[in-house]
């Protein structure tokens, strides 16, 4: 992170390399489809020009930059509504590295549904692999709060792909 | 041990799903608890193997429902990324020379020491400008002089303060014949009188009419008077008021007492220098070194 404070270009392109496909499976269950690459850049370029609060942990400003972009475009945008059908059509195209068991559209629909804040909590976990802390500093809330919107979106993506029978016969 | 569980087992709340999602999420507050307690049961370990299943499967899907990118995706070269090769992209070169850059670095701290340097000269030649005794003073003036100490030693310690002016005033008291306690009394014009209340040394009047050549000495306080330069003369001195300690925190020894700036008065055409004492000096207590 010191080499990103003095602007070194290898610095910048190691962290892009490393974090460009988190960044953009989070904006995408953000809900941005078309424009995700927009919004990456525009992390990016954020990241690169800001200070790292002295404060704060790396992660926790990385991933809140990133959050604060997504929420930042997505009001303007617009582009929530029909995340369902999006993820649906556009998430599979634009991937070179099909996943390994197929998507259920009902967990795909179950996603859609959750709130934004359940969804960014889903998506931190999940995409990043982020600790409880980190969660909570990247979306500043308290970890009791991280644990209730996790256990929430988990029950209900849970019941969801339960009842879907997809579980079983996946 | 195992009685001990089955009693916690008793007093824990049922383990249902929403306890085991936590638990197989990480969020539960006691996972030890719940451990221990699959463990011991093997129903309750089978369903936490099934919600541990069930969480793998949830986690499954949702990054099936968002796949990673293409591999080259992250390509900081490729055309997408197009508004970021600016700060990919190395920083110019630098056009200042080294020289010069060395000069942006070294100007301000020349400036600096230029400026340090002669504030310093300006404070020494103050320093030297009071203090310096002409040369074509009698020695009785020089010693008036070199008693007045340093005036802007604020640096000094007070030991070797202490020391200086005792030695001054011993090499003072040398130089004049007469040398009395006296209390000051109100100016008039530009004479000031003094009470003589204790001579020293010689033989004094029982008061004196001083011709005021610095400033006055506040009426009533206790001052030492040394009249009557042997060597004759007259002193040319420009003292500045310096703190004079209370007589409680003094010696009563007259070089301990006589601290105060020396001020310079004419009586009958010679030098006279007075010293203030501090206030409340018992003039049965001063003596000479």
């Amino acid at each position: 992170m010191d080499s990103l404070r003095r602007e070194q270009p290898e610095a910048r392109a190691e962290l892009f390399r490393r974090y460009a496909p988190q960044v953009r499976r989070i904006l995408f269950l953000q809900g941005f489809c078309e424009e995700v690459d927009d919004a990456v850049q525009e992390v990016f370029i954020k990241v690169y020009r800001a200070r790292i609060p002295a404060e704060e942990t790396f992660l926790g400003w990385f991933y809140r930059v990133i959050l604060n972009t997504g929420r930042d475009q997505g009001r303007r945008r617009k582009t929530r509504h029909g995340l369902m059908d999006k993820l649906h059509q556009i998430a599979p195209e634009i991937s070179m590295d099909p996943p390994t068991e197929p998507s259920d559209p009902a967990l795909r629909l179950a996603l859609a549904e959750l709130s934004p804040d359940l969804r960014e909590c889903v998506a931190l976990r999940f995409f990043a692999d982020l600790s409880l802390d980190d969660i909570a500093a990247a979306q500043a809330i308290p970890v009791g709060t991280v644990k209730s919107r996790l256990h929430g979106a988990m029950k209900h993506l849970r019941r969801t792909l339960t009842e879907s029978g997809f579980e079983r016969d996946g | 041990m195992a009685d001990e569980l089955k009693d916690e087992m008793r007093a824990a709340p049922d383990f249902d799903d929403d306890r085991l999602l936590a638990f197989a999420l990480g969020l539960d507050d006691d996972p030890e608890l719940v451990a221990a307690a699959a463990a011991a049961d093997d129903g309750l370990r089978r369903r936490l193997d099934a919600m541990h299943a069930d969480v793998a499967r949830v986690g499954a899907q949702v990054r099936a429902a968002v796949p990673c990118p293409a591999a080259n995706y992250a390509d900081p070269s490729d055309p997408r990324w197009a508004g970021l090769q600016e700060l990919f992209a190395p920083p110019p070169a630098k056009t200042r020379s080294r020289a010069s850059r060395w000069l942006r670095v070294l100007a301000p701290a020349a400036v600096a020491l230029v400026a340090v340097a002669v504030g310093l000269a300006v404070i020494n030649d103050q320093k030297s400008g009071t203090a310096r005794v002409d040369s074509s003073l009698p020695t009785a003036a020089k010693a008036t002089a070199t008693a007045a100490g340093p005036l802007t030693g604020a640096g000094a310690a007070a030991t070797d303060r202490a020391e200086d002016n005792a030695q001054a005033l011993r090499d003072q008291l040398d130089q004049y014949a007469v040398v009395v306690l006296a209390k000051a009394k109100a100016v008039s014009g530009a004479f000031q009188r003094f009470v003589v209340v204790k001579v020293l040394k010689g033989a004094g009047p029982e008061s004196v009419r001083l011709r005021v050549a610095d400033r006055p000495a506040d009426a009533g306080r206790l001052e030492l008077l040394l009249m009557h330069p042997q060597l004759g003369g007259s002193a040319q001195i420009s003292p500045e008021p310096t703190p004079v300690p209370s007589a409680a925190e003094t010696a009563s020894t007259l070089a301990d007492l006589a601290v105060g700036v020396p001020v310079t008065y004419l009586y009958h055409g010679e030098t006279a220098v007075l010293r203030e004492l501090p206030a409340g000096t018992d003039p049965d207590v001063v003596r000479l070194p």
